[in-house]
């Protein structure tokens, strides 16, 4: 239940933190117990429901293509009547070589890994992602295993990614989770906020009258 | 379906139900439930309200999002 803490508050930049790294224990840390066990589980349930749904590889964080290598930018210059016109590209890599040397032609110029090079257009491609990663670090634990299964091993290829209604509903019930936790995150630090405000007064006549 | 479901391995492949057409409806349950339950725990003050007032939302979900299919399988079937 919500019981103020008669001991030091916790800062709202601690709870946040808290809210952030485990869905639900934000509340824990100002030891609203109840509330942080309830909004936890069920945060994590939606997750987990969603993996579920639209298997491991729903998860496609920026910066790794489909086939689980860093996506490379590549910058080429084509020469043509009215002058040198210069545009890049993204590829993604099938193996570990093109990961290496991604260059289609002679005249490409590789620029990296696309979410160094060019990280607004990387995440604007992916942008369910920045919805899911709000649920902290079980996003990145489940974004590293699918990364790992998408590549694959000589005896078996790959996981391909998920298509059509698994991949819809399997991003939705993600994304809405990291939603959801950003909501609880932003109740938990404006609640350990007020209640550093009101603990704050609490102490300022006391120490008027003294 | 029964082939679909022996091969499967929870988490790795997504779920296959999808070759029945209305069962994948049914998955709107749990997420409306869920936003239901966090939600009434963020706007509740005391957490025994949060069953009852969790309960209210959620019909009132389903219930909308019900009304609305009904809507616009009416107007797709007008404009057919």
């Amino acid at each position: 239940m919500s019981s103020p803490r008669t001991s030091q508050n916790p800062s709202p930049f601690v709870v946040g933190l808290c809210a952030w790294l485990v869905p639900g224990g934000g509340y824990l840390a100002l030891g609203q117990r109840t509330r942080g066990i309830t909004v936890g589980v069920s945060i994590v349930a939606l997750f987990l429901m969603g993996l579920v749904i639209g298997g491991i590889r729903i998860m496609d964080p920026p910066g790794w293509g489909q086939y689980g290598y860093m996506t490379q930018q590549i910058q080429r210059y084509v020469r043509t009547n009215s002058g040198d016109v210069v545009y890049s590209y993204r590829v993604e890599p099938v193996d570990p070589d093109e990961e290496q040397n991604p260059r289609r032609e002679r005249s490409d110029r590789p620029l990296g890994w696309a979410l160094r090079a060019d990280p607004m257009s990387e995440i604007g491609e992916k942008p369910w992602y920045v919805g899911q990663i709000l649920c902290g670090p079980i996003t990145l634990t489940a974004s590293v295993i699918s990364v790992r299964e998408a590549r694959g091993t000589s005896e078996a290829p790959g996981l391909s990614i998920a298509h059509a209604r698994s991949w819809e509903l399997g991003e939705l019930y993600t994304a809405v989770a990291g939603m959801l936790n950003l909501l609880v995150l932003i109740d938990a630090t404006y609640r350990a906020a007020a209640q550093a405000d009101s603990s704050a007064a609490s102490r300022k006549p006391v120490a008027e009258a003294a | 379906m029964i082939d679909a479901l022996l091969a499967y391995t929870p988490f790795l492949y997504p779920l296959p139900i999808w070759d029945r057409n209305w069962l994948w409806a049914l998955l709107l349950l749990p997420l409306c439930a869920a936003v239901a339950v966090v939600y009434k725990s963020i706007r509740c003050s005391r957490m025994s309200q949060v069953p009852r007032e969790a309960l209210v939302l959620f019909i009132t979900i389903v219930v909308g999002m019900i009304l609305a299919a009904a809507a616009l399988a009416g107007l797709s079937a007008l404009m057919e």
